[in-house]
């Protein structure tokens, strides 16, 4: 009883102390995957305008491994005081606690906001056979099996995808992981793999080596004005990779609000926004109060292909 | 540099590794089909190789006379200890105060001859301005958080 | 191109190229600080400035600390990044048999030979030479991976089996944690901490470092023997012949170096590997190599230094990166708007070109910077008492597998396998058939699942892994090797002295 109190009123105090001024120092950043991929670059784009909101530094670092689980396991090591802050990737924060034991409860990793995601897309080289989704899946249809999707990792966003895409199209085809977006593109581009099931971003990245054959958004993005929507082929999906930043379980909510404002206000900055479309991000909007919400339903729109996953 | 090795010691190496392949290969039923591949190869080089020395052993025992190099075992295995010691405690009592205590120990099992106090202050403070620029280095220039 | 050139030669992009060499060069020479790390810190710092001075200094910084593992490779046997695995080879023997200034002045005009041919690969031929990156798949880097592989029969001496329960190891070593392809979590035994594997380069710290610690602690003689004329400045006229005698050497290492640099997910240490082997195979005299042989030396620095221009390639053109610092750097050129793809050499032309031109001039400057801090930390080591080298090396051990990721669990792992590495040593068991096992494992193991799952899909796996061109071509050389030193012979008797 009297810990408890003790332990309230610390709390009390201590977000006291914290959310007037929230940060009063440099916040580290870390990312759980290598540099350079989309993680990376998003975070980088932040840091930029970071502190012209905050008025203090971000200090980005990487902890790699096991497709983002290394560093969301150690999550719950860290200060729970908002200055230690994480990227965190749906679907993997959701597949991976589900299908293997990866030392994390998704319920561990408690994000603030949801900045933005990469939408699905599957791409071809420019000199592939096929023209569109529709031929892709015609070959598919003949050949069970023999047509390879490459992706980074498994039980990851890519690899769901491509299950997902074999259930909808009523396809079976072949799901051969890379270590990460970029080696899955070169594999794509040196004509190893039929189509790679990637994000917008590896599509914009490649430029005109390679051809879009369809992207998973509610409508078409600027970027890409020919590209058609998985909507508009009549396949009702819209999914990708969606990031945000996550902070330890423990954090008091005033820090966890006022860090999901400083997110929420860089979200809102024309010169951030449209840096983030022209590389084929997506921005999006989850704040702290809906998190809860939006987390359980990620979790119901992906429970069949967990299922499919597992079976594997 | 000269290394002669005691055939006995050979073999005690090539029974361990056969035992790690062996270990190794025990845990792959949990393991896809595919991600057993590899490991199963692995274990296989290692047993095999370890039957190989073995072989040769039995085969073709050479004199086995060899005069091992002397060994300060009591100065490795100090070393050995202070730097498992080193690596375990930060976390605990942080890491300037753990370093620069690990620092001077190395430099008392390494020494050979008895040190006059000039020298042992001399590598105190070598010791710890080392450890301390560092410190500096990772926090302030290189952003890594030191516990 | 011309306006490039004098755009790169401004002061401004001079100073950052001179600094950013400099402090290159001083981050690599300390063990576990690596080029990624010092990049990762400066990217903000760049985006205030132009963007090709901003990619000038990020380039300097790379060329630099690429250079830098040589240092601690020579000096104290510890590769201070894997590129620098294969100059340790020979340049630790040399310094040992107190030639430690040459091989430091060797590993300096090789790295200024090699990213010269890389940076002017870079700037010549960009385009069709990324077609290379695109070149290699799945099976293609698993055959690459058995190739570094063989390196473990050539270089254990005489010891293959002893070289190869090393190699068993490493393997083992790298399938720890939860693999990238499929999925598995393998060796984990329930600790969290050993889901992302064994780290690489606190198991490199470890198990190169530690043992010449225990060593140095325990032997009474000093660390490097001290030749009587051994302060005769930098030894530069005699490593200037050398390399001279060696010029195909050099030119094959860094056309070596440019070719994997392209490849991505290959990097400096595959590049320092099969330069270092075709040397020793073409070499008259390959029973040197291992003992201090200065074409080691060359090959791997000039090898490596070659991989930077070289991974620029796919960077710039692909898109794709070619190293870890590769990646930081695109990033870097994303958040300055900066679009890369093959439109950027016809678009943004003079961005390329500036940044070219200032890595070649980072390389040159690398020739000065190099010698002056190579000779200091040639004296540092050969003149402070060992009572105070001992403990300072081990501090930099502690701190570098540290630093890499601020995870004390890495320092556990990195004095565990030091100790077991000793030992190991002690059997005859050296460290890099362990570290090879443990580097390549992963891409073998990647490129044949991949091979693996890709040709099942297609319905021929055996045309996947053994009917195209390029595999065959490395199979081929991989037998090569294997043949030319003599593994296939029959040994007449199992040694492991020399």
């Amino acid at each position: 009883m009297t810990t408890a109190f003790a332990a309230v009123s610390l709390s009390l105090a201590a977000s006291a102390l914290h959310a007037d001024d929230y940060p009063s120092k440099a916040i580290d950043y870390i990312i759980p995957y290598n540099p350079g991929g989309e993680s990376d670059v998003t975070a980088r784009f932040q840091e930029k305008f970071w502190s012209d909101v905050t008025g203090q530094d971000v200090v980005i670092s990487y902890k790699p491994g096991a497709g983002g689980a290394t560093a969301w396991s150690q999550l719950g090591g860290f200060d729970a005081d908002g200055y230690t802050i994480m990227n965190v990737n749906f679907p993997h924060a959701i597949l991976q606690p589900s299908i293997k034991d990866v030392g994390y409860q998704t319920g561990d990793v408690t994000p603030v906001y949801v900045f933005h995601y990469t939408p699905d897309a599957i791409v071809v080289r420019a000199d592939s056979p096929y023209q569109t989704l529709q031929d892709l899946i015609n070959f598919a249809t003949e050949n069970p099996g023999a047509l390879t999707f490459g992706g980074s990792g498994t039980n990851s966003a890519n690899h769901l995808a491509a299950v997902r895409f074999g259930q909808m199209a009523d396809v079976k085809v072949t799901y051969v992981p890379f270590g990460g977006s970029a080696p899955a593109m070169a594999a794509v581009l040196g004509g190893q793999i039929g189509a790679g099931m990637t994000y917008t971003t590896q599509g914009v990245k490649a430029g005109d080596q390679v051809r879009v054959l369809a992207i998973a958004t509610e409508e078409r993005l600027d970027i890409f004005p020919d590209v058609p929507t998985f909507k508009e082929l009549g396949f009702d999906y819209v999914a990708g990779a969606y990031r945000g930043v996550t902070v330890p379980a423990g954090t008091p909510d005033d820090v966890r609000n006022a860090l999901s404002v400083v997110i929420a206000q860089i979200n809102d900055i024309p010169e951030f926004q449209a840096q983030m479309q022209e590389n084929g991000y997506v921005l999006v909007d989850v704040p702290n109060s809906e998190m809860g919400a939006w987390i359980a339903e990620r979790q119901a729109d992906y429970a069949s292909g967990i299922e499919t996953l597992k079976g594997n | 540099m000269t290394r002669i090795v005691n055939q006995w010691r050979q073999a005690l190496v090539a029974v361990l590794s056969i035992g790690l392949g062996a270990f190794a290969i025990s845990q792959t039923n949990s393991m896809s089909e595919l991600g057993r591949v590899f490991p199963t190869t692995a274990s296989l080089i290692a047993i095999s190789a370890g039957l190989g020395v073995l072989v040769q052993i039995i085969l073709r025992p050479s004199a086995d006379t060899v005069a091992n190099e002397k060994i300060d075992h009591f100065r490795a295995g100090l070393f050995a200890a202070t730097m498992l010691v080193w690596a375990l405690s930060p976390d605990r009592f942080g890491f300037v105060p753990t370093s620069s205590m690990a620092v001077f120990a190395v430099a008392v099992i390494t020494r050979r001859e008895p040190m006059s106090k000039t020298s042992i202050l001399v590598h105190a403070a070598a010791g710890v301005v080392l450890v301390l620029g560092f410190s500096l280095l990772l926090s302030e220039v290189l952003n890594v958080r030191l516990p | 191109m011309l306006d490039a050139l004098l755009s790169a030669l401004s002061l401004e992009n001079l100073l950052l190229a001179f600094l950013g060499v400099i402090g290159g060069t001083i981050i690599g020479a300390l063990p576990g600080l690596s080029a990624t790390m010092a990049v990762a810190v400066l990217v903000p710092f760049t985006f205030t400035m132009d963007p090709s001075s901003g990619l000038i200094v990020l380039g300097a910084i790379y060329t630099g600390a690429i250079y830098g593992g040589a240092y601690s490779a020579i000096l104290v046997n510890t590769p201070g990044t894997p590129a620098a695995i294969a100059t340790s080879m020979d340049g630790f023997p040399m310094a040992k048999r107190g030639d430690g200034d040459l091989a430091v002045t060797l590993s300096c005009l090789g790295s200024v030979a090699g990213g010269i041919v890389g940076a002017l690969a870079l700037l010549f031929l960009a385009p069709p030479l990324s077609q290379i990156a695109l070149s290699f798949g799945p099976v293609e880097y698993f055959w690459l991976a058995i190739f570094g592989l063989s390196l473990i029969a050539t270089l254990s001496r005489g010891a293959t089996l002893l070289g190869l329960i090393g190699g068993g190891i490493g393997l083992l070593l790298s399938c720890v944690g939860s693999a990238v392809v499929g999925g598995d979590v393998r060796y984990t035994f329930g600790l969290t901490s050993l889901l992302g594997g064994i780290p690489v380069i606190p198991a490199l710290i470890g198990l190169y470092c530690v043992p010449v610690l225990i060593d140095m602690v325990i032997r009474p003689e000093a660390h490097l023997e001290r030749r009587a004329e051994q302060m005769r400045g930098f030894r530069l006229t005699e490593a200037l012949s050398l390399m001279w005698r060696s010029k195909f050497n050099v030119i094959r290492s860094a056309m070596i170096g440019t070719g994997v640099g392209i490849i991505p997910a290959a990097g400096g240490s595959v590049a320092g590997l099969v330069a270092y082997s075709e040397a020793r195979r073409t070499a008259k005299t390959p029973e040197q190599f291992g003992k201090g042989a200065h074409d080691g030396v060359i090959a791997s620095e000039a090898s490596n230094s070659a991989t930077v221009g070289g991974g620029f390639i796919p960077t710039l053109v692909l898109g794709i990166p070619g190293t870890p610092p590769d990646a930081i750097i695109l990033g870097a050129l994303l958040v300055q708007g900066i679009r890369t793809g093959p439109q950027l050499f016809t678009q943004q032309a003079d961005i390329v070109f500036t940044f070219t031109f200032g890595l070649l001039i980072a390389t040159l400057l690398m020739l000065p910077t190099g010698l002056i801090i190579g000779r200091y930390a040639y004296r540092l080591i050969v003149s402070v008492p060992k009572t105070a080298l001992a403990p300072a090396i081990a501090f930099l051990t502690i701190v570098g597998s540290f630093a890499i990721e601020a995870n004390t669990f890495h320092v556990l792992i990195m004095v565990s396998l030091g100790i077991i590495g000793w030992l190991l040593a002690r059997i005859g068991i050296e460290a890099s058939p362990i570290v090879l096992g443990l580097i390549l494992g992963p891409i073998a193991e990647a490129g044949f699942v991949q091979g693996w799952l890709i040709g099942g899909a297609q319905g021929d796996r055996f045309g996947m892994f053994f009917g195209q061109p390029i595999s065959l071509a490395i199979m081929a050389l991989t037998v090569l090797t294997l043949a030319s030193s003599g593994v296939f012979k029959r040994k007449t008797r199992l040694e492991c002295s020399t």
